[in-house]
């Protein structure tokens, strides 16, 4: 059985089918909350230096700052609400907050992550605290703060990756079908995994090693997938 | 089944399902359908190709569609009468015993401050000071008992006020964190307050014309400092009696639920600071007007936190029983 990442959540659905999310890491965490911060107290200044609200009397004035200032406050908490789990921060850093049935939050759980949001708990908590990297908001609310679908590592397009399932398809590489299947995972982690990239130069001497009189066109990363994709081609059952 | 022939048959057919997905006017129905069909393949694609990329691929379409599936409904009036007219009372029936616990303690603290403050004039003085006590028999000297509420602007007050009140119940609340002796500081401090506080201003001849200036949104105030203590006593009850949960998931669920009794003080709060700020201040508004209001606001607190939670309850024992025959 393959053992869970320490980094992923898991959900098992009504099918008893497994679905996985990775936890944010703490500096995408950080970023978000900070460009979250700038957007709104840009807004709340930009507010107060127009013209138009110097000029508005005394106690009416006094209101509107009141309001203002609520709403710069509530600002990441009504974010996160109504875009499900996305603040403005979160969603360039192409992250998000869900809960633990990997649903966007609900109004209470939004609002637990909010109440209990002190800059000293982010930052203290978000690094010691537990082992998915939630704070203490996150805890109490039952919430992850997980990377979304379209992060780059895991976009998948099934035009682009899987261009063997198409009609005509012609192999390049004949000579992939004779990797073993745990050949073919390892070139695949060296390929797609930024952990293993390092190993890649190594991988790419050793098979064209076993392969002397091979010729392997552009770029390693091109060939090493074209390879991959030839093997999945020709393989049996 | 070969990987490559997997795809081959079912691409189209994902393909469609990933439009599903993104499409936002989808209906319910063809979410759900295509949801079912591609957790098959995926499952299939986790026992026969386990190490290939269709699988993230189909994983991610899944997730998709599980969201759209499963987020819970945004604002809508009806989520928002659901909470205050049966969420908060409910709410109430179930920690019933903490309220009555609170109250009761409530209750007799505030009669500790009478007896306290009737053996000792100065008493009232120790607590909250030498000048507001000053300022206060000035005031009932010049026959405005209560003029301390005009003394800033109305606006000023109750932002002042509701702020205030606001730090008094986060504070309360956390004091739950230490516990039942937290909560019991917090009861036993503003118990005794109120208790000299009123007898005070009888000991100077001013109590019932105090009281319908007070009262206005002492109404509030102190059932709001009810709640806030019994949010606290049920955060200290989860982390002392976890029963057979783990601690720390004890304390995750109590925390939830105290959060929620919480949250019904929040607008208790608000008003409360209304009140005083732009209502109590009015000392010349004839006095049937003001025990109007102090009895309107009384009743649809009594209403609102005894009637509907014992309305709640004895609909839930009838069903109860009603099941059990």
């Amino acid at each position: 059985m393959k053992k869970k990442r320490e980094d992923q959540i898991e959900i098992t659905t009504g099918e008893y089918v497994n679905l996985h999310y990775t936890c944010a890491q703490p500096g995408s965490r950080v970023f978000a909350v900070v460009i979250d911060w700038i957007v709104s107290w840009f807004m709340f200044y930009g507010v107060l230096e127009l013209e138009t609200f110097r000029g508005i009397p005394y106690p009416v004035r006094d209101y509107i700052i009141v309001t203002l200032l609520v709403l710069v406050t509530m600002f990441h908490f009504m974010c996160e609400y109504f875009f499900n789990g996305k603040s403005i921060g979160k969603m360039l850093m192409k992250i998000k907050v869900i809960s633990e049935e990997c649903t966007p939050p609900d109004f209470l759980q939004c609002f637990l992550r909010f109440i209990l949001f002190f800059p000293a708990d982010f930052f203290v908590g978000i690094i010691f605290m537990a082992k998915k990297n939630q704070r203490l908001g996150d805890l109490a609310s039952g919430c992850y703060v997980v990377y979304d679908n379209s992060f780059k590592d895991t976009r998948i397009d099934l035009d682009r990756d899987f261009p063997y399932a198409e009609d005509g398809y012609t192999v390049q590489y004949p000579f992939a079908e004779s990797f073993t299947k745990e050949e073919v995972i390892s070139i695949q982690k060296v390929i797609y995994n930024s952990r293993y990239k390092s190993l890649k130069p190594e991988m790419c001497k050793r098979i064209k090693r076993r392969f002397p009189k091979e010729k392997f066109w552009g770029s390693e990363d091109m060939w090493l997938k074209q390879l991959v994709m030839d093997y999945h081609y020709l393989k049996k059952e | 089944m070969r990987e490559v022939d997997f795809i081959k048959e079912n691409k189209e057919k994902w393909r469609e399902y990933d439009e599903v997905a993104s499409n936002r006017n989808a209906s319910v129905e063809s979410y759900t359908n295509a949801y079912h069909d591609l957790l098959a393949d995926l499952a299939y694609a986790n026992t026969k190709y386990p190490d290939s990329r269709i699988r993230i691929y189909l994983s991610n379409v899944a997730k998709k569609l599980h969201e759209k599936i499963y987020t819970p409904d945004k604002f809508s009036w009806a989520t928002i009468k659901r909470l205050f007219a049966y969420e908060v009372p409910y709410l109430v029936v179930k920690h019933r015993k903490e309220y009555i616990i609170t109250s009761v303690t409530f209750i007799l603290f505030v009669i500790l401050g009478v007896i306290l403050q009737l053996q000792d004039i100065n008493a009232f003085r120790e607590i909250v000071g030498n000048h507001y006590v000053d300022e206060t028999i000035r005031n009932i000297e010049a026959g405005e008992p209560c003029a301390v509420y005009g003394s800033s602007g109305e606006f000023e007050t109750f932002f002042g006020v509701t702020f205030n009140n606001l730090m008094v119940c986060l504070r309360m609340y956390a004091s739950g964190l230490f516990p039942f002796v937290g909560p019991l500081r917090f009861i036993s401090v503003n118990g005794i307050m109120l208790g000299e506080f009123q007898t005070f201003f009888f000991q100077y001849d001013a109590g019932f014309e105090s009281m319908t200036s007070i009262w206005i949104h002492g109404s509030l105030e102190i059932p709001s400092i009810l709640i806030e203590a019994t949010a606290a006593i049920i955060l200290s009850y989860s982390i002392v009696f976890p029963g057979s949960y783990s601690r720390w998931e004890s304390i995750k669920r109590g925390g939830v639920e105290s959060m929620k009794v919480l949250l019904t003080a929040l607008p208790v709060i608000v008003i409360a600071g209304f009140m005083e700020g732009y209502i109590a201040r009015r000392s010349h508004d004839p006095l049937a007007v003001r025990l109007l209001i102090i009895f309107t606001l009384f009743s649809a607190w009594l209403y609102y936190y005894v009637y509907m939670p014992f309305q709640i309850y004895k609909k839930n024992k009838e069903t109860e029983e009603f099941l059990k025959k």
